[in-house]
């Protein structure tokens, strides 16, 4: 796979923030990136790379509704004791 | 939970209360092996899934995470939910296990493989410690086969696996985390054992006093782990400090009886398998799925928050404790999530300001 530069991956790391915290921008993000982003036009790879940053932001609320250090959980917090 | 989008249910089904070991500290053991003895049917397992598949519909994904007793043990049962899930639209089930590895079999490994199950694999520390708890009910010591199934893990499947291991008296919380570092798993977790105080193996007040300070050391390997832009083995802060991330108040302690439930081996239906069936039953998989997604909601609203929980600064993270635990080791419970989430909150105003690095801890590196 190629290797994304440093500046790239500190990009969407601060778009995946963006969308994490603020629920209008990541609404946007979903419904109009172009707009969103302030970009036109949205190319093919740029909305597979929104694509994965939208599945990003739902891996982490994933993690955030799991316990890690509780019993049980698997997704980001499996149970301490079997 | 803050705000929980619908994203993952996880459905926790114990096939089985038997268990191969007679591990010295186990609660599962004492409190539902002489109860619920059986093992769930084939035709019972790919119900479960139809069932679940129907109630929690509106969950984009289903968990289910295989416990017991030992899992292992009702193999045709782990099958038939396999191949009652293929069926279903792609991605729509995953699938975990915590397992003792203990009578692991390479047909065993073949079906995680095929599931491409989350393994949570029970090693306690070195044989001399796992060995002492951690035997079958004829005395015979375990840890060289346990290792043998993790080998067997490693060789044969790309299962994700997290070693997870029970402190107890006379084997600290820093020990058993330096231990589970040297293992061939993804992550790792160490958590102290679940019994009242006074128990045999329950921590005594010392040994409580320095796990605590050892979740504090822990915290600040997660920060090192950070710094280094790398995903922290020990991931027992992750969920606590990504909250604090993207801000919210915990408004449970867990999903139970929403995006949770627990299913008993005859197929009663429960907001966590670790509940009692006489207090908290919610119906059967037989029944209509509708009706005990309905009675989960009515158990979740009768929930309270404790009259002890509510001046306490952990709560917004914490939700309260949780349900099954209070009662066998309330106490102690309290003292050591409150801690986590102390840990977790200093964790995140370390990243005050890049607050990207704390992405790490969900794998985005």
């Amino acid at each position: 796979m190629e290797k994304k530069p440093a500046a790239h991956l500190q990009r969407q790391k601060k778009t995946i923030l963006h969308a994490l915290t603020d629920p209008k921008f990541r609404a946007a993000l979903t419904a109009n990136p172009a707009r969103a982003l302030c970009k036109k036009p949205i190319t093919p790879e740029m909305q597979k790379e929104i694509g994965r940053i939208l599945d990003l932001v739902k891996t982490v609320e994933i993690q955030i509704g799991s316990l890690a250090e509780e019993l049980l959980c698997a997704n980001g917090g499996p149970c301490g004791i079997a | 939970m803050p705000e929980a989008p619908r994203h993952l249910a996880e459905v926790l089904v114990a096939t089985t209360w038997e268990c191969n070991l007679a591990c010295a500290y186990c609660f599962i053991r004492h409190r539902e092996l002489g109860a619920a003895p059986g093992r769930m049917s084939s035709a019972l397992a790919a119900r479960v899934i139809d069932a679940v598949d129907e109630g929690l519909a509106s969950v984009e994904s289903i968990c289910v995470h295989l416990y017991g007793g030992e899992p292992l043990l009702n193999l045709p049962a782990l099958e038939a939910m396999l191949t009652q899930a293929q069926r279903k639209r792609p991605r729509r089930f995953r699938f975990a296990i915590t397992t003792n590895g203990a009578g692991a079999s390479p047909a065993a490994a073949d079906l995680l493989e095929a599931g491409r199950f989350q393994v949570v694999l029970s090693i306690d520390g070195p044989a001399e410690i796992h060995d002492e708890c951690r035997r079958t009910p004829d005395g015979a010591p375990t840890h060289a086969r346990v290792l043998g199934f993790l080998d067997a893990l490693r060789s044969r499947t790309h299962c994700w696996v997290r070693g997870s291991a029970v402190v107890r008296s006379g084997w600290g919380l820093a020990q058993a985390y330096a231990y589970l570092c040297t293992l061939p798993v993804d992550v790792i977790k160490a958590q102290a054992v679940r019994l009242p105080r006074g128990a045999r193996y329950a921590l005594d007040e010392a040994q409580r006093r320095a796990y605590l300070d050892d979740l504090g050391t822990i915290g600040r390997e997660v920060i090192a782990a950070l710094e280094a832009g790398r995903m922290p083995r020990d991931d027992r802060f992750s969920s606590r400090v990504l909250q604090l991330l993207k801000g919210g108040r915990r408004r449970a302690f867990c999903g139970a009886g929403d995006t949770g439930f627990g299913i008993a081996p005859d197929g009663t239906v429960l907001p966590c398998v670790l509940l009692d069936p006489a207090e908290a039953r919610l119906g059967h998989v037989d029944g209509d799925p509708a009706a005990w997604v309905r009675a989960g909601r009515r158990w979740r609203a009768r929930r309270r928050v404790r009259a002890e929980c509510r001046g306490c600064t952990a709560l917004p993270l914490c939700g309260g404790g949780c349900p099954a635990m209070l009662p066998i080791c309330g106490d102690d419970e309290c003292d050591m999530t409150r801690r986590s989430c102390e840990v977790a909150r200093a964790i995140f105003e370390r990243f005050r300001g890049r607050q990207e690095a704390l992405l790490a801890l969900a794998g985005i590196t």
